[in-house]
């Protein structure tokens, strides 16, 4: 397997693995649900009860569902618009996750190991995206 | 091969090598351009989301006038029904509503900002029924520290006052607003309310206890988010019910199967 192919499978499965911890998030919203969290909730309960919890009133789990849907459709489909576009997701994302981030750590003062993962795993598809992107023709 | 052949297809050897590598600097300058300007694209994009996010959180009254002018307010949505301890509502109103609320939580504080004037008008005030407030702590020393001021209030019998200002002046949670200055400014607004007093009475072992009874309480009805409302008709068995979104409209349809 060329790298290309190998860094494409990684990348989708960074981007599954992101919708997976986004989609949890999103059920445990609309469930009314707590989520469950290594050590207690406490943190997570804090994060996902704050003000910062939605962007224009829509959930930001939400929006990562469909920011990691529309990461794994631009990494699956071929052609360099494709290939341009998961960079540009994969950017834009990573750096609202860093933002949240931040704002756990220093505004809310509380972490979420949800929203730590989801960093962790955009954080990877960023190099790999990026990598991919490199090592492309064009 | 003559030699004169020879260097000749030396010298083309060499020209197209020098070409080849002038060919992959411009490509990779072309693709670190290209680069560069998606990442442009993609920083203007998230740095526009950010400021679409800060400009989105609302304003609490904070002023000493804005926050006295906020607890008339409440005073008036409250005003002439009997409070006693947690519960306001007529004590012969045989569906009691039992609504837990972490002082933190802004699902709570919007509930209490959008629909519980129009529910206390609707059910609590004609008597359909009488509502009390059982306060968890599961957001942090904040939570606490509110919930201990609002066990105080209910000494006063103005516990539903003192939270509905309380979640009117909301902060961030877990940044540690609910400080003695901040509860003291909530407690001040709060017409007919001794501030002084319940910064004394908060700490008492009967305060914390009833803390304790509602962690109790809530692990004993399964409840483990807030808000979180319990339906009690007359002796019979408290029952969860689940509301669609913190409106009056939420409320008055998970509730009115209960009333006859």
């Amino acid at each position: 397997m060329d790298v290309s192919r190998k860094l494409t499978g990684a990348a989708a499965v960074l981007a599954v693995l992101g919708i997976a911890i986004a989609g949890y998030l999103t059920w445990v919203h609309f469930n009314d649900l707590s989520v469950v969290c290594v050590g207690g909730g406490e943190g997570c309960a804090t994060v996902q009860s704050s003000d910062y919890a939605k962007f224009l009133g829509v959930p930001v789990a939400v929006i990562g569902v469909v920011g990691y849907i529309l990461i794994l459709a631009s990494v699956l489909i071929p052609g360099t618009k494709a290939l341009n576009a998961s960079v540009f997701l994969t950017i834009s994302g990573w750096l609202f996750s860093a933002y949240l981030t931040y704002l756990e750590l220093f505004v809310i003062n509380a972490i979420c190991q949800w929203c730590v993962a989801s960093f962790v795993v955009l954080t990877a598809l960023l190099t790999v995206v990026v990598w991919r992107w490199l090592t492309a023709d064009g | 091969m003559s030699s004169r052949a020879k260097q000749k297809a030396e010298a083309r050897a060499a020209r197209q090598a020098a070409e080849e590598s002038q060919e992959k600097a411009r490509r990779r300058k072309r693709r670190i351009t290209q680069l560069a300007v998606i990442g442009g694209f993609a920083v203007v994009v998230a740095i526009a989301a950010i400021a679409i996010s800060q400009s989105g959180s609302e304003e609490a009254p904070s002023g000493s006038s804005e926050l006295a002018a906020e607890g008339q307010k409440i005073a008036a949505v409250f005003g002439g029904i009997p409070q006693e301890g947690m519960t306001i509502g007529k004590s012969n109103a045989k569906v009691k509503v039992t609504e837990f609320v972490d002082m933190q939580c802004p699902h709570c504080a919007e509930f209490a900002r959008d629909a519980l004037p129009e529910v206390v008008d609707q059910y609590v005030r004609t008597g359909k029924i009488r509502m009390e407030l059982q306060t968890m702590t599961f957001m942090g020393p904040d939570s606490e520290r509110a919930a201990l001021m609002v066990a105080a209030a209910a000494e006063q019998n103005l516990a539903w006052n003192y939270a509905d200002l309380f979640f009117a002046a909301q902060g961030q949670p877990g940044s540690g607003y609910a400080t003695d200055e901040f509860l003291t400014d909530i407690g001040d607004a709060t017409p007919g309310f001794d501030t002084q007093l319940a910064l004394q009475q908060r700490n008492t072992p009967e305060a914390l206890d009833s803390l304790n009874a509602t962690t109790d309480l809530a692990a004993e009805l399964g409840v483990d988010s807030t808000p979180s409302f319990v339906v009690t008709v007359g002796d019979g068995k408290p029952e969860v019910v689940q509301l669609s979104a913190t409106t009056a409209a939420a409320f008055a349809e998970a509730i009115e199967p209960f009333l006859d």
